[in-house]
């Protein structure tokens, strides 16, 4: 076992760079889920803590030994990949057997072993199979059999539930999680899928475009997006984003489309006039009402009419429109709203988000620290 | 085949005729007498003529001239030249298929062409070329010379066909073996390579039956002691009148080798194509 520590890593192909000299530190045994779109950087990054990528510059170190020239080979990390990656010419007990065999464990010890993590796993009954005619989700629970029969230092899983269907990503997610539990080695998974991070992770990481955009605990990360990007890439829909400005003098914003949303003072000091801020809001933080019968409550208001109503059973999605932005509104039941229906939206102060023109999270404690000073 | 009807069956069986009678002729020809072969057609042995073991005596006796050199010489030209162009066009071919190159203006694909392109030409054109350098170099008429002929020859098709098969081996197989610590060699050879056994299996035989039916190079490049097999059989056409019971009996001898390679590598390649961990 083994914390992990990333100094300034960088990663150059070429005249791009995919990762844009990253630093972070992973507590030993912690799980950490790295976040982020296709081509943010986070599987270089996963593949330069493996030893596969090598390292531009910066450094890498496990429990403060730095590895950043090891070979990977050398590190013990164990890998499970978004394809696999199994030999597909033995069989599934070979495949998990393999890595020990090159360690020159005895055949007793082996059996012993790749019997243990099958069981854990539910894979006995393919172990004289080979892997080529299984499932999915059946394929990936031999990579991570292979991967922790190791007992590795660190445990990477790289994209492991892009292949798997919907339903047994649920179970994989939730196995993943009990296997760290009980193995309690450090491990770091990579995903797309907000929800997986949500749901495994001890802290998120959300990299874009070779940067760290934030990362802390999911709660942390769902509550208080540190930027324009982490609202709108977690959360199912993600959080509304809309651009508003401070009109010269008011204690209100004005939201693209005619909304209005009076802040708390200390927030409000931090929003320099003029400027183009952005204001988010969470889709089932919204009350949605007929424009006909709206009361004057919420501190954040705006008139837009209803785009389109899809009902999902126990809610209701709701989309609307104001100008040229489109919101989605998440609502229990069904409320019987519309096409083309006008609406108006209310959202209470706590509820709502406000992120300076480049992006970043403007905090009204932060914002009243900043005051004090 | 329970559930074929009696039409596809005929037809098949047909076909199956078709394509096997001018085996059968050579079979019964290699038995047959001048005169049964120039007397009209005799199609069937016992009945029609009275088969002879003459040139079969002919071929392994005295008479057949050098003719186990030549077989001797066309098994083990294609089968070392085979051999030697897939584990070269192999490792040329990974290469291609793993490594990013760049030499001036040229990437992968291009030198990929340049590779490809030296079997577009018909090989009529190169090979005069080639006998002056065979000339120069001493190589004429001998094993070594033909040898690397063969593998030249058969290099840019091996070359072409393995790098689609490596690139369908998907790298993270190579990045999990290079985690369970494997040294770079280990992973060629007891990875990448027992994936690529098909491809490998399809470059050896086609490799094979080219240099195992090649002419020409043998026309140019031998005159007696590296000739191979096609060119013995001409030899037997050269006289006042093709000696055919000779040629057939030859001919049949020549089927042996590529069948046999067939057999044994068609176990290979039928092996299912296990490649593409996606499903």
């Amino acid at each position: 076992m083994a914390g992990v520590n990333l100094r300034d890593v960088t990663k150059k192909y070429g005249r791009t760079e995919a990762v844009k000299g990253i630093s972070f530190d992973i507590a030993d045994g912690e799980m950490l889920v790295i976040l982020g779109p296709s081509g943010c950087g986070k599987t270089s990054t996963l593949r330069m803590i493996a030893g596969l990528e090598t390292v531009s510059s910066g450094t890498i170190s496990f429990d403060g030994r730095p590895v950043t020239t090891v070979p990977p080979a050398r590190r013990n990390v164990a890998m499970a990949f978004e394809n696999y990656g199994l030999y597909e010419h033995w069989t599934v007990f070979d495949n998990i057997a393999y890595p020990l065999r090159l360690r020159g464990l005895a055949d007793g010890g082996i059996r012993r072993k790749v019997t243990a993590v099958a069981e854990q796993l539910q894979i006995t009954d393919v172990l004289r199979a080979r892997p080529a005619g299984l499932s999915g989700g059946m394929r990936q629970r031999i990579g991570l059999a292979r991967a922790l029969v190791r007992d590795p230092s660190v445990f990477l899983l790289d994209e492991p539930m892009s292949h798997v269907d919907a339903d047994l990503r649920n179970d994989l997610r939730a196995e993943i999680k009990r296997i760290h539990l009980e193995v309690g080695s450090t491990m770091i998974v990579v995903t797309h899928d907000q929800l997986d991070a949500l749901t495994m992770a001890d802290r998120i990481l959300v990299m874009d475009d070779g940067r760290i955009e934030q990362l802390d605990t999911p709660t942390v990360v769902y509550d208080t997006p540190a930027t324009t990007f982490v609202a709108g890439f977690i959360g199912e829909p993600p959080m509304n984003l809309v651009s508003a400005e401070r009109s010269d003098g008011g204690d209100t914003l004005t939201l693209d489309g005619g909304g209005r949303f009076g802040p708390p003072p200390t927030l409000l000091d931090a929003v320099p006039t003029g400027a183009n801020v952005t204001v988010g809001f969470r889709p089932h933080r919204v009350r949605l009402e007929p424009a006909a019968v709206a009361a004057a409550s919420g501190d954040l208001r705006l008139d837009a009419t209803v785009y389109m109503v899809e009902p999902l059973g126990d809610r209701t999605l709701v989309t609307v429109r104001c100008g040229d932005t489109r919101m989605k509104v998440d609502l229990p039941g069904s409320p019987g709203f519309t096409v083309d229906q006008p609406v108006r939206l209310t959202v209470d102060q706590a509820d709502v988000h406000v992120f300076d023109p480049a992006g970043r999270r403007i905090d009204p404690a932060s914002a009243r620290r900043a005051a004090a000073a | 085949m329970r559930t074929a009807g009696w039409g596809r069956r005929a037809v098949l069986f047909v076909w199956v005729l078709f394509a096997l009678f001018p085996v059968y002729w050579t079979l019964i020809t290699a038995f047959k007498q001048q005169v049964d072969i120039y007397d009209g057609p005799r199609f069937i042995p016992f009945v029609d003529f009275e088969p002879t073991l003459q040139a079969w005596r002919t071929l392994f006796g005295d008479g057949g001239g050098d003719f186990l050199g030549k077989f001797a010489n066309s098994v083990v030209f294609s089968g070392v030249s085979s051999l030697l162009a897939v584990i070269l066009g192999g490792f040329a071919a990974y290469g291609l298929a793993r490594y990013r190159y760049k030499y001036g203006p040229y990437r992968n694909d291009d030198l990929s062409f340049l590779i490809v392109s030296q079997r577009i030409m018909p090989p009529i054109v190169s090979v005069l070329a080639l006998y002056v350098v065979f000339v120069n170099l001493r190589l004429l008429d001998t094993a070594f010379g033909m040898i690397l002929a063969y593998t030249a020859m058969n290099l840019p098709l091996t070359v072409y066909l393995l790098r689609t098969f490596f690139e369908a081996i998907p790298v993270e197989v190579e990045h999990a073996a290079a985690l369970d610590g494997y040294p770079q060699w280990q992973r060629l050879l007891r990875v990448v390579f027992p994936l690529a056994a098909p491809g490998l299996a399809a470059a050896f035989l086609l490799s094979f039956f080219f240099a195992w039916n090649d002419f020409l190079f043998s026309l140019m490049l031998t005159f007696n002691d590296a000739q191979t097999l096609p060119l013995y059989i001409t030899s037997l056409n050269a006289q006042s009148q093709p000696l055919w019971w000779l040629i057939s009996a030859v001919g049949l001898v020549a089927l042996v080798p590529p069948a046999i390679v067939t057999v044994v590598l068609d176990r290979f390649m039928a092996r299912q194509v296990l490649i593409g961990g996606m499903r």
